[in-house]
């Protein structure tokens, strides 16, 4: 009896370890056949500090959202604001930045409702340094160049607060407090930054323009093409005058260029309360919300 | 007895299957980059938001311009004299051991060979710059009447400009944006030239200190060749500089 007995825990544990390895095979069968992804639900919208292992959860063959609409349906316009080239205009949440590229910063205020958009052309607002051609770009496995057609497509990402160097009040943990706005191709020297509204050039140094309003707000136009400004020192412009074409100078003020990618970094600083009679803070902000507005206001025709 | 041991032996290495299943769906590594790439642009996609053509939601949350816009000029002047008394005093007691204290000093705009005098006689707040020899001599003032910046280069390697504004915003974004700026007001101490509040935030293209007197806002923005010298990487120098502080339009009164 006790040797029956043996025999037969023999028999089970002998079972047991063969339907383990299939079901190890099958779960990693599954695992594959999935892309390697969570099939988890509730992993649409992660925190904008994941870790880049934590994000990505989405199988590869879903459609892309821009598709919703069959390819055979007439070619009535689509319900969604498309841009020039007739690409449906997305844009990610304020404050969601790319895995491990920085806390962000959430910020949903519109600082400026009647501001014209600093590009004539469509653009694309997204990280220069964590995506293809960018010095981080291989955390999130995008390595390649900056002219990757990828970087140049929507939906747009919000970069204020992407991670730098050093800490500061406003980012805990980053530094960047503009946002990168890519021209509507990667050639530059071609593409138009123009004032969003009427203003003072009041400085012109190494790699920026710095344009400011009655109200007292400052935008920062850099990596212009500097030798070829269509504005300078001291001149009054008005909403919609050329400043100079999108390229990628960067100078350190003995003139020794740094590297960068051909972009605009656009800068905005606001003289502002968090409610009346309070005394003001004059910092940069983050004018994620109002660059979106401005888009939207754009593409309408407004 | 064999049913039994089977049945256990199966839900056990179910168990141990889906397990392994997730397990492996938790991590990563295998994936190359391309694949992670293509997954992570298409989470992206999968959260972004469109816009429609027809009656779309508002955009955001809109600031509203603050009604509130007066300079307290009795109260530039007031601070103007009590600088000029610490100046004095200090003078007095202890010859040239120590260095001046923090102060505001009047000085005159046709000074300054760059200096544009009616700039700085159109602007309608007091009109702010920092002291130093090289910035006086290459000080420019621009004026847009409600505010003004004044440029200059410090030092070797450090550019500035210190603006003013007397409008104000109230921000729409009230949930998020007011938590930040508590924190940042925690962060304050009092800055000796002006007697007021100041606050330096740091990011990669300049380092800013604001502060708010006589009704205005201001702030004064240093741009350093390198983000890590420690001129821009540490408070003591942009302090130092709003420190002691020329008044360019000391005769100035209300309009
Ligand atoms: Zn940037």
């Amino acid at each position: 009896m006790a040797r029956n007995r043996t025999r037969q825990n023999g028999n089970a544990a002998g079972w047991l370890l063969i339907i383990i390895l299939i079901a190890l095979i099958i779960g990693g069968y599954l695992w594959r056949q999935n892309g390697g992804s969570s099939p988890l639900p509730g992993d649409g919208a992660p925190p904008a500090d994941e870790t880049p292992a934590d994000d990505g959860a989405l199988d590869d063959d879903a459609p892309p959202t821009d598709d919703e609409t069959p390819d055979d349906e007439p070619a009535d316009e689509p319900e969604e604001l498309t841009d020039i080239d007739g690409k449906v205009f997305s844009y990610l949440p304020v404050g969601d930045l790319l895995p491990s590229s920085g806390p962000g910063f959430v910020d949903e205020t519109v600082y400026r409702e009647n501001i014209l958009f600093p590009t004539e052309d469509p653009v694309f607002l997204n990280s220069q340094v964590y995506r293809f051609g960018g010095g981080m770009g291989s955390v999130n496995g995008m390595e390649g160049s900056q002219c990757d057609a990828r970087n140049y497509d929507y939906p747009w990402q919000d970069t204020f607060c992407e991670h730098r160097d050093r800490n500061q009040p406003l980012c805990p943990g980053g530094g960047h407090e503009g946002l990168d706005i890519r021209p509507h191709t990667c050639a530059k020297n071609v593409h138009w930054a123009v004032a969003v509204e009427d203003g003072r050039v009041i400085d012109i140094r190494r790699h920026w323009v710095t344009i400011q309003t009655p109200d007292g707000t400052i935008y920062n136009y850099l990596h212009l093409n500097m030798g070829e400004l269509s504005v300078s020192e001291g001149q009054q412009v008005l909403r919609g005058d050329r400043i100079g074409k999108i390229s990628n100078d960067f100078f350190k003020s003995d003139g020794t260029p740094v590297a960068t990618t051909t972009h605009l970094h656009f800068e905005m600083y606001e003289n502002y309360v968090e409610s009346p009679g309070a005394e003001p803070l004059f910092t940069k902000v983050n004018p994620y919300m109002t660059l979106v507005a401005a888009y939207d206001r754009m593409l309408r025709g407004e | 007895m064999n049913k039994l041991a089977f049945a256990a032996a199966f839900t056990a290495a179910m168990a141990v299957g889906a397990a392994s299943f997730f397990a492996f769906a938790q991590t990563d590594e295998s994936a190359s980059p391309p694949e992670r790439a293509a997954r992570l642009q298409a989470a992206l996609e999968a959260r972004a938001q469109t816009r429609p053509r027809l009656a779309p939601p508002r955009l955001g949350l809109p600031a509203k311009p603050a009604e509130e816009d007066r300079i307290n000029w009795t109260e530039m002047r007031t601070a103007l004299a009590l600088s000029a008394r610490r100046d004095t005093s200090a003078g007095q007691t202890t010859a040239a051991v120590i260095a001046r204290p923090p102060g505001m000093r009047a000085a005159a705009a046709e000074n300054f060979k760059t200096v544009v005098t009616r700039e700085v006689n159109v602007t309608h707040l007091p009109v702010l710059a920092p002291e130093g020899s090289r910035i006086a001599q290459t000080l420019k003032v621009y004026s847009l009447g409600s505010s003004y910046s004044a440029t200059a280069e410090v030092e070797k390697g450090v550019a500035m400009r210190m603006s003013g504004a007397r409008k104000k915003l109230v921000i729409g974004d009230l949930r998020s944006a007011r938590t930040r700026i508590a924190a940042m007001r925690k962060e304050s101490r009092t800055l000796g030239s002006v007697d007021a509040p100041y606050l330096v935030t740091r990011s990669e293209s300049s380092t800013d200190l604001t502060f708010a007197k006589f009704g205005a806002g201001y702030v004064l923005s240093i741009m350093c060749d390198d983000p890590a010298d420690a001129r821009c990487a540490e408070d003591d120098f942009i302090v130092k500089l709003a420190s002691n502080l020329l008044l360019l339009n000391p005769e100035a009164e209300g309009e």
